[in-house]
């Protein structure tokens, strides 16, 4: 082929291809998974789990707040960025990586969806 | 506890020799897999022969990982001028030579780590919480000037915004593993492979001969090494080829003495970010965040342990490398040359989909397509680096 040719299908199929990994990057999301099945082969891989919020701690330039779904609970880490006040005994989605923290697995949050608010 | 130790060491060159030789093989996998069963290891050995394997295993890829670098993906005449002097040296059948000189720089490049280690030690914890207050603007200036070396600045630029966009959009889709594997392997592998394929690459016969250094220039060189490893050390995304390519502006470098420098800053580098976790704490590489899993509070004897046995590791790879360039250079002539890269882009796509899932395909397709132009445009494929180096921006700024 030749190289005008090649270089212009190359940069098309660029373009095309990173236009689609746009759209599912904001379309898909893994399927939601027990706290309970999260260990060591997960780390750095992005997780969703579901349940509701025992315990919130507040820190300088984070909040870290536990989710239990019932079986097993994990500390999930909220950077800054994210403006939620008081999220104690409500149910959540969260959506994130699987981070190693002092040896216990940890959630960095990405995406936090609240499901049902408690009153 | 000896005994383990130089089992360790053993067990980690041949692993290093694995992954150095078959492309998209990488280190962290068998790092991460280490962790993963770490439980299994620690019942017979403890944290430290652990972590002695992953420096092992990590010297050795770097003295071996240049031979399937220069001898797979040479390009055509046209594209030549823009690829690595190795890839320029395999087609003047010089292929063995280029390994034997990026052989030295690593072997030197040993040496200097361990030599720089106390002043290392001594002096990053005063650095390092001052360049991480202005990285963003380190990065975008390095950046900057890569990109002003070239005769086609808006070529780069493109490049390094595509492959930025493919980084950010990359890491942002949930449902591959890994992300980094389709990504590095379509820009810096399967393109250069494809590219070959495509192009129809035919290989000369390979020399096996001597080659004759100026001593003074390569003094000249393995100083300026300082200097570019300290950037790879201390800034996420940089890589060793962007900082051999900035200290080759301060220096003009002929092409031996620019693979002595890749070779040097490469070993250099991967020695020092398991000195940054003594140091400042901090893993600087991804086999580096597993050793500092197994050993969280690295003292200073432990940290002399792991680089007596980089040294050890490194005296052994020296022999290895010479080995097995001798090998393929007789190897790859005899070979279909095309149909080992298919072979490889094969391979590779095969180890996407199993360790990142079907959706990482796309992401291999993307990276293949940009690296292959970027070779066809005639301009470093360092720019490239825009796939980490934007994400990392980005995430310093806002």
């Amino acid at each position: 082929m030749e190289t005008r040719a090649l270089l212009k299908l190359a940069l098309v199929i660029a373009l095309v291809s990173i236009f689609i990994i746009a759209i599912l990057a904001d379309r898909l999301e893994p399927p939601t998974r027990k706290i309970e099945t999260i260990n060591e082969k997960n780390l750095d891989e992005w997780v969703k789990i579901q349940g509701r919020v025992t315990q919130q701690k507040e820190y300088e330039t984070l909040k870290i707040i536990t989710v239990n779904d019932g079986m097993a609970s994990i500390d999930c880490i909220l950077p800054k960025e994210f403006n939620i006040l008081n999220l104690e005994n409500n149910n959540v989605e969260i959506l994130g990586k699987v981070i190693d923290y002092k040896g216990n697995f940890e959630i960095k949050v990405a995406k936090i969806k609240i499901l049902k608010i408690q009153k | 506890m000896l005994e383990q130790i130089l089992i360790a060491i053993l067990a980690g060159i041949v692993a290093g020799t694995f992954t150095g030789l078959f492309p998209g093989i990488h280190i962290n996998l068998v790092a991460l897999l280490l962790f993963v069963f770490a439980s299994f290891f620690l019942r017979f050995t403890s944290p430290i022969v652990l972590a002695v394997f992953i420096v092992a295993m990590s010297i050795t890829h770097t003295f071996l990982d240049f031979i399937p670098s220069v001898f797979l993906g040479a390009p055509d005449e046209e594209t030549a001028l823009s690829v690595l002097p190795g890839h320029r040296m395999l087609m003047e059948g010089q292929g063995y030579g280029a390994i034997k000189l990026t052989t030295i720089g690593a072997f030197f490049g040993v040496l200097i780590a361990i030599a720089l280690t106390p002043f290392f030690v001594a002096t990053a914890p005063i650095f390092y919480p001052f360049l991480t207050k202005i990285m963003a603007f380190l990065l975008i200036a390095i950046i900057t000037f890569l990109i002003l070396q070239e005769e086609k600045k808006m070529w780069a630029f493109l490049v390094f915004m595509l492959s930025g966009i493919l980084g950010l959009t990359t890491m942002n889709l949930t449902v591959i593993k890994q992300s980094l594997f389709p990504l590095f392997s379509g820009l810096f592998g399967t393109s250069l492979l494809a590219l070959s394929f495509l192009q129809n690459v035919t290989l000369p016969k390979q020399k096996i001969k001597k080659i004759k250094l100026d001593k003074k220039d390569t003094v000249k060189t393995l100083g300026l090494s300082i200097i570019a490893s300290s950037l790879v050390s201390f800034l996420p995304g940089v890589g060793s080829a962007q900082a051999a390519t900035i200290a080759s502006a301060l220096k003009k470098f002929n092409e031996k003495m620019f693979l002595v420098l890749l070779g040097a800053v490469n070993t250099i580098t991967m020695l020092l970010s398991f000195v940054a976790l003594f140091a400042i704490q901090k893993p600087r590489s991804g086999v580096a965040v597993f050793a500092g899993k197994f050993l969280p509070f690295l003292n200073h004897q432990q940290l002399w342990l792991l680089l007596m046995a980089g040294l050890f590791t490194a005296c052994i790879s020296v022999f290895l490398s010479l080995f097995f360039a001798r090998v393929f250079s007789k190897g790859i002539v005899k070979i279909n040359y095309r149909l080992l890269c298919l072979s490889i882009i094969l391979f590779i796509a095969f180890l996407s989909l199993i360790l990142s899932g079907p959706f990482s395909l796309l992401v291999l397709l993307a990276g293949t397509a940009i690296g292959i132009a970027t070779s066809l445009i005639g301009i470093k494929k360092i720019h490239m680096m825009g796939s980490l180096l934007l994400p990392v921006i980005l995430y310093h700024l806002i």
